[in-house]
């Protein structure tokens, strides 16, 4: 679509006024003067624009497909293959409207000459699902500006971007082995590292016999391992409406984010063989008391079945009929020894009063806390401030709170959550070690 | 090091609704310099770029601060736009008077403002009727001034006129009432500073409740002393009606009581009723502007400080015409006309875009434009190729900065165009050299060849012709 732009109104007065006050003060520079306006106008009216079909649109998205809230960045070269110059070229990527831009601008322009390309980067935050870019929109002037013509071309190159919940999170079939958990218990037994030794009974098997013990003293031993046992975790997501809240425009719901959590967590507790159910609390599902239930095991269909959920929890809609009954439900749903690992913004007060019913309970609970909180209001940092108050609240009731903030890669959480619970545990060992001195 | 004055060129003022981008805008103002600099050669003022320059520049500046929240950029705001923004009305509204030169330097004055004004961001509506606001305020502040101190000086003559009827007093009895009239004086004076003054909240919260029982026991002997005053001196009265003080003549105690009203008595008492009331007035006047709950008071209490420097200049201009009764007037008259001068022509700016004349985002660059095309009138019979240059840079300034704006609307602040607006004002520039050089030529050809075969109907019929020509080609 081509058309002229009118910017010469003024320049029209000008002359008016130029050759009116020309004549009244009978001088003819200003008269003369007032056909200036003229060459400007000439000169918008004799440059015409055109944009070149020889001009190729590549885009570049990384990563795809990418887990909710990571940034994913978007690389749209414009090349110009025609033989001629094009003086102004502006350039929009057509970014899909659900998408917010959260650096950079999908905007550019500059003048291109033949064989020169224009690069724009910027990125946007992912959301779950599928997105289409549109066309990309081009707007070329002449020298003079003063006819403008848009068009809009499809690019070539990535023209999509995916994200999922289990985008970083690989299937467990590459990864995992066949132990049977990596929960160190007190108990020795079979496994890898020391434990200590004993009197060797009747049956022990062979190769647990120390022979260096043999060697040294002449009778036998029986070396004992740390044994590892195969923990018992459910996820609990906590998808009520009332968590279905964004930190801005395209950005992703904080139940998108848990979701995308309990994906990490539910691969890594899989890959190291320990059983995982899920359960899905704020929606009227078919389960008990309303709920999305699915029995902890450790079966390869159960990755499958629990993302499954995890879809159900983002898409489905509806409220629970009593959710009081349905954290008390948990409880009775959850194996002896079992743990829960909750997912959860902590936005209100519900979400510590579940902690306080399932701590109550001496069930061992983890909450991992998407922080979707905007600070850069003031009632923003009040709702933050509440927020982590509610964080101390459950940390006071005994259940561990990991603060997942706002731009901090899940990764980094939760390699820090666990080298700060590896000093933790470190601590506890070296206390026990010193106890046991004494006694 | 950080500068710590406010930034004019935030991220808010270059926007998708902001400004032109830099590029165009640098390349439309290096070249008004250029012009003016010229201009001021051939008008005998080398450094009239310099001078229109930074009044220009500040008043400008003033002009984009009135929109902020803080009440110190306010206040600059202010400041700036008032001091710097009247003498450039004033300059605007009479400096035509001045003949040729006057109307050349008239319309450098109002390109450089129209400049200073699109830099800033500060060529919308808004900021305008904020600059229209801000100067009306604060010429009524300035008056306001003017009459409080006129009406201090008559309550400080009064007030020398009573306490010398005081002073001196031969009798016990005067001297007395002299001392208690005083004294009550005094005591109302503290009573009064103490109510008003915010003696409570500058102090820090640790030491509130130590200050708050001393100014209680001051308050209360204050009091005291007004009641004890006021009760003195009706004793007095009694005891002189009855003829008590006679008997008291020419004895010692008489003596005493007649030097209570010695000057160094008196006049301790009146400077500390009056420092109290004084004070306490100002200080209350203060915390009514700046109450909290209203968001108009930060811009009053500006304008109010920014009028109060007026309006000592109006004091000190009156103080001249003792010592040069004609500069003494004259200043007093452009200092009392140019605040009303600048709300004068900022109205008409605010009429001109609520009427359609002047575009409301693009209005500085249009005032720019308008200046220099003034310009160009007042160098016709000066020189003729700066007339041709004036117009033509004047075309160049609305060509750089719509093209700017253009930029900033569609492609937001983010993007990098310096090249795609640097190859757009060379484009301008060449157009604007070749026209000036041209029409010089066509002038020189005009007035050499033609000299005296044709007057101006010749040009008059070329310029319609022109004019038909470009109303056909902008369609």
């Amino acid at each position: 679509m081509t058309r002229r732009q009118r910017r010469w109104g003024g320049g029209l007065a000008a002359s008016v006024f130029l050759a009116a006050v020309g004549v009244f003060d009978g001088n003819g520079a200003l008269l003369l003067a007032a056909a200036i306006p003229l060459a400007y106008v000439a000169a918008d009216a004799i440059s015409d624009v055109t944009v070149p079909d020889a001009i190729s649109i590549t885009r570049h998205v990384d990563p795809t497909p990418a887990p909710p809230g990571r940034p994913v960045t978007v690389l749209l070269t414009v090349r110009n293959d025609s033989e001629r110059t094009v003086p102004d070229l502006r350039v929009v990527d057509g970014v899909p409207a659900d998408l917010a831009v959260v650096d950079g601008t999908p905007r550019g322009g500059t003048s291109l000459a033949p064989g020169e390309d224009l690069t724009v980067e910027y990125a946007v935050a992912a959301r779950r699902g599928t997105y289409e870019f549109e066309p990309v929109q081009l707007r070329a002037r002449g020298f003079g500006a003063g006819t403008v013509e848009t068009t809009r071309r499809v690019s070539d190159g990535d023209r999509r971007l995916v994200c999922r919940l289990d985008a970083d999170a690989p299937p467990i079939d590459e990864y995992g082995d066949a132990r049977p958990g990596r929960l160190e218990s007190d108990a020795a037994g079979a496994g890898v590292t020391f434990h200590s030794t004993r009197e060797y009974y009747a049956g022990d098997p062979a190769e647990r016999i120390n022979w260096r013990h043999y060697a040294k003293r002449g009778d036998l031993a029986t070396t004992n391992y740390e044994r590892t046992v195969a923990a018992t975790t459910v996820l609990v997501i906590d998808a009520r409406i009332r968590n279905r809240v964004v930190a801005g425009p395209g950005r992703p719901t904080a139940v998108e984010l848990g979701t995308y959590a309990a994906t990490h967590a539910l691969t890594d507790l899989l890959r190291r063989g320990h059983d995982v159910g899920v359960v899905v609390l704020g929606l009227d599902g078919p389960g008990p008391a309303g709920l999305y239930w699915l029995p902890p095991a450790g079966s390869r269909q159960q990755r499958a079945q629990a993302l499954e959920l995890f879809r159900a929890a983002n898409d489905a809609a509806g409220r629970p009929p009593n959710e009081s009954a349905q954290v008390r439900r948990v409880i009775e749903l959850l194996p002896p020894g079992g743990q829960l690992l909750t997912f959860s913004p902590v936005l209100d007060d519900r979400a510590v009063d579940a902690v306080e019913t399932w701590r109550a309970a001496d069930v061992p609970v983890v909450v991992l806390s998407p922080d979707i909180v905007p600070e850069n209001t003031v009632s923003g940092q009040y709702v933050q401030v509440r927020r982590r108050t509610r964080l101390a609240r459950c940390q006071r009731v005994g259940a561990r709170t990991v603060d997942w903030r706002r731009g901090t890669p899940l990764p980094a959480v939760l390699a820090e959550a666990f080298a700060a619970d590896a000093r933790l545990a470190s601590t506890r060992r070296r206390g026990r070690a010193t106890g046991g001195d004494g006694r | 090091m950080t500068i710590p004055i406010p930034l004019l060129d935030r991220s808010s003022a270059v926007g998708d609704e902001g400004r032109p981008r830099a590029a165009s805008l640098a390349v439309a103002s290096f070249v008004v310099a250029l012009l003016v600099v010229a201009g001021g050669f051939a008008i005998g003022q080398p450094d009239l770029l310099l001078s229109l320059g930074s009044v220009t520049g500040l008043a400008g500046a003033g002009l984009a601060l009135l929109d902020r929240e803080r009440f110190v950029h306010l206040l600059a705001g202010h400041c700036l736009f008032v001091w710097f923004g009247a003498p450039l009305s004033l300059l605007v509204v009479f400096a035509p008077l001045a003949g040729r030169v006057g109307i050349a330097v008239d319309g450098f004055a109002l390109a450089l403002f129209g400049l200073a004004m699109t830099w800033g961001n500060a060529g919308t509506r808004t900021h305008l009727s904020d600059g229209l606001s801000a100067s009306t305020l604060t010429f009524a502040a300035a008056i306001l001034w003017l009459v409080g101190f006129a009406a201090v000086a008559v309550g400080l003559a009064i007030a020398e006129l009573s306490v010398e009827a005081l002073v001196g007093q031969s009798s016990a009895a005067g001297g007395l009432a002299s001392l208690f009239v005083v004294a009550a004086y005094a005591g109302a004076g503290i009573a009064v500073a103490i109510r008003w003054l915010p003696i409570r909240q500058l102090t820090p919260r640790s030491r509130r409740p130590a200050v708050e029982r001393r100014v209680a026991a001051v308050r209360r002997y204050a009091l005291g002393t007004i009641a004890v005053a006021v009760l003195s001196l009706l004793a007095i009265s009694l005891i002189r009606a009855s003829g008590g003080f006679e008997r008291l003549e020419g004895t010692v105690p008489a003596a005493g009581f007649s030097a209570l009203s010695s000057p160094f008595v008196v006049w301790l008492a009146v400077t500390v009723g009056t420092v109290g009331i004084l004070a306490g007035a100002v200080a209350l006047t203060l915390r009514r502007l700046a109450r909290d709950s209203d968001p108009a008071s930060a811009e009053r209490l500006a304008a109010v400080i920014a009028g109060f420097v007026l309006a000592v200049a109006a004091v000190v201009a009156a103080a001249l015409v003792a010592v040069s009764p004609l500069v003494g007037v004259m200043t007093l008259l452009a200092v009392l006309a140019a605040p009303l001068a600048l709300v004068v022509c900022v109205a008409i700016l605010v009429l001109a875009i609520d009427i359609g004349v002047l575009p409301d985002r693009a209005s500085g660059a249009a005032v720019a434009a308008f200046g220099l095309v003034i310009s160009a009138v007042g160098f016709a019979r000066i020189s003729v190729p700066l007339t041709f240059a004036c117009v033509a840079v004047a075309l160049l300034v609305w060509d750089l900065s719509s093209f700017g704006f253009g930029v900033t609307a569609e492609l937001g602040r983010i993007p990098e165009t310096r090249r795609l607006e640097l190859v757009h004002a060379v484009v301008g520039v060449g157009v604007t050299v070749a026209v000036v050089v041209a029409l010089t030529a066509v002038d020189t050809f005009r007035t050499s060849v033609f000299a005296g075969v044709g007057g101006t109907v010749p040009a008059v019929v070329a310029c319609l012709g022109a004019l038909a020509l470009l109303g056909t080609l902008r369609g």
